[in-house]
């Protein structure tokens, strides 16, 4: 199989990714896309790729890749050791890959969601104007053992790319939220417990949701179905915090009290069960 | 427009959207309502926005870019919309979807009717009996939230989902009644299923209902709808029926 990589074993949950699929809503269609915008974004600028270019997203456990022709990779997001065929490769710099170079990343210590970028991205078609893998609407929702993805090769040319180290702020654990529609509804006393409290993480985690350990009282009631979006803190019935990501349906009946910003919802993405947060409400500016 | 006639608000939701709150009370009303000032705002800021989505009270205005300046954004559309009236509608598209409530396809029929101690011919013709506004789309690609339902079929939401609901499904919860699009999880009783389909990613355009629209669901017997699942596109049902008003 020329210009193609195929997947060796598939990871613990892997998607084709690009930004995201816009103008749907209205029918119902989830927005999808990348879990971490920032990691998938920096994946493609190292590669002076398009930024919406389609890569790998992987969780947790990363497939391992063997590549059938010649082309240039990066690695971004979630991170461990990685390897080409048995050399140590790094994070955030654009990597040569020879034909049959096989790609694996080990011991993942750092972060849930990785993206696996390629010089022009991943051949494959779009289905309402984005390549994100989603069930019902691509033909497959996610990646398993023995895939070939397509690629155009392209030779290395060194003079052209860097190594850039990019900007963490893992060690905040505060994410920067607004009120949402329905935070009024809520007591102050409750307003007061969500803002100040700490919340874990729960071990339910993935494209859809994170739920938060810890529950919150109240006697909000629920609402008509209504709008929600990537990053809407949802509070249900018996008091769980659902926080929405980019998978999620895209009307809700639970109380929405809380928006986080498109940056948050990316760190939330990379923080992991048993890990806690706080959330810091700014006001829109009006 | 008076906006206070409609309680008309405006609420900054994220950095790409600003959610316009309705808290009219009538829905049908309230649906052409939001639907009227979803395409006056298209037509006017439509070149900053990716769309417009409506819901059963609200609307969601997505804009391309992140909004620089809301508050003066929030100015402009209520100068907007205070300068306009809204549109009444003057025709109105209806759909026959047939519907075979017979076993295997009415598998919760039996357990409603048991709940809501109505006969299950007396559940069909009530389902039968009216046409139902669209809504919106939510839940699922292409799931039309269907206004209408008669008092006598109000039944709360299972307490525990089932697991697997097939595409085609129409169904009861909540004071509503629905139409699994595609399979799903869910905590609706079904009552009967449609052999058209609502949702294809094949098509240009992916549903053929649009908000606003209504639906008269029409009883089909099994024969019949083996039949309509043969024919690829179910063409001879997808001719709406204009009615002007």
């Amino acid at each position: 199989m020329n210009q193609s990589v195929e997947l060796l074993t598939s990871g613990l949950y892997s998607t084709l990714q690009d930004s995201g699929r816009f103008g749907f809503r209205r029918l119902g269609v989830p927005q999808s896309g990348a879990m971490d915008p920032y990691s998938f974004a920096f994946a493609n600028s190292l590669l002076n790729n398009d930024t919406n270019c389609t890569a790998i997203e992987w969780y947790r456990t990363a497939p391992i890749l063997l590549f059938h022709q010649n082309t240039i990779i990066s690695l971004t997001g979630a991170s461990g050791n990685a390897f080409l065929n048995e050399k140590p490769v790094l994070h955030y710099k654009s990597l040569r890959v020879r034909e049959n170079d096989i790609l694996r990343i080990q011991n993942v210590n750092y972060g849930n969601y990785g993206y696996i970028a390629i010089k022009n991205g991943f051949l494959t078609s779009k289905i309402m104007e984005s390549t994100s893998q989603y069930k019902n609407i691509t033909p497959k929702f996610r990646l398993h053992k023995g895939d070939f993805l397509s690629y155009t090769s392209v030779d290395y040319d060194q003079k052209r790319y860097t190594h850039i180290k990019p900007l963490f702020d893992a060690t905040d654990a505060a994410l920067i939220v607004f009120p949402g529609p329905e935070f009024d509804q809520m007591s102050k006393a409750q307003q007061k417990q969500l803002l100040t409290e700490s919340w874990t993480l729960s071990p339910q985690q993935d494209r859809m949701a994170f739920v938060l350990q810890e529950k919150l009282e109240h006697t909000l009631p629920q609402i008509t179905s209504s709008p929600v979006l990537p990053g809407t803190v949802q509070l249900t019935p018996d008091g769980s915090l659902i926080v929405l990501m980019h998978d999620c349906q895209t009307t809700g009946g639970y109380p929405r009290v809380l928006q986080l910003t498109q940056r948050s919802v990316g760190r939330l993405s990379q923080m992991r069960t048993g890990q806690s947060i706080r959330f810091r409400k700014i006001a829109i500016k009006l | 427009m008076n906006l206070d006639t409609y309680g008309i608000s405006f609420f900054p939701f994220s950095e790409h959207t600003i959610l316009i709150r309705f808290s009219y009370i009538d829905q049908i009303e309230l649906t052409h309502s939001i639907l009227s000032v979803s395409k006056h705002i298209t037509q006017e800021r439509g070149d900053k926005l990716t769309e417009c989505i409506p819901t059963y009270s609200s609307l969601l205005l997505y804009y391309k870019l992140p909004i620089s300046n809301i508050s003066y954004e929030i100015q402009l559309l209520t100068k907007l919309l205070a300068n306009w009236e809204i549109q009444p509608v003057n025709y109105r598209r209806i759909w026959k979807i047939p519907v075979c409530y017979h076993e295997p396809f009415g598998e919760d029929l039996g357990e409603v009717s048991q709940k809501l101690s109505l006969s299950t011919d007396a559940i069909v013709s009530l389902h039968t009996s009216i046409s139902y506004v669209v809504c919106f789309m939510g839940f699922l690609p292409g799931f039309p939230y269907l206004y209408g339902l008669p008092s006598e079929l109000h039944i709360p939401r299972r307490k525990f989902p089932k697991p697997k609901i097939s595409g085609g499904s129409v169904a009861l919860a909540a004071g509503q009644t629905g139409i699994y699009t595609i399979e799903s999880p869910g905590g609706w009783y079904v009552i009967g299923k449609t052999p058209i389909r609502f949702f294809d990613v094949g098509q240009q355009s992916p549903c053929f209902l649009e908000p606003g629209d209504q639906i008269q669901f029409k009883a089909i017997n099994t024969e019949e709808y083996q039949r309509l699942e043969k024919q690829p596109k179910n063409k001879n049902f997808l001719l709406p029926k204009i009615v002007n008003i």
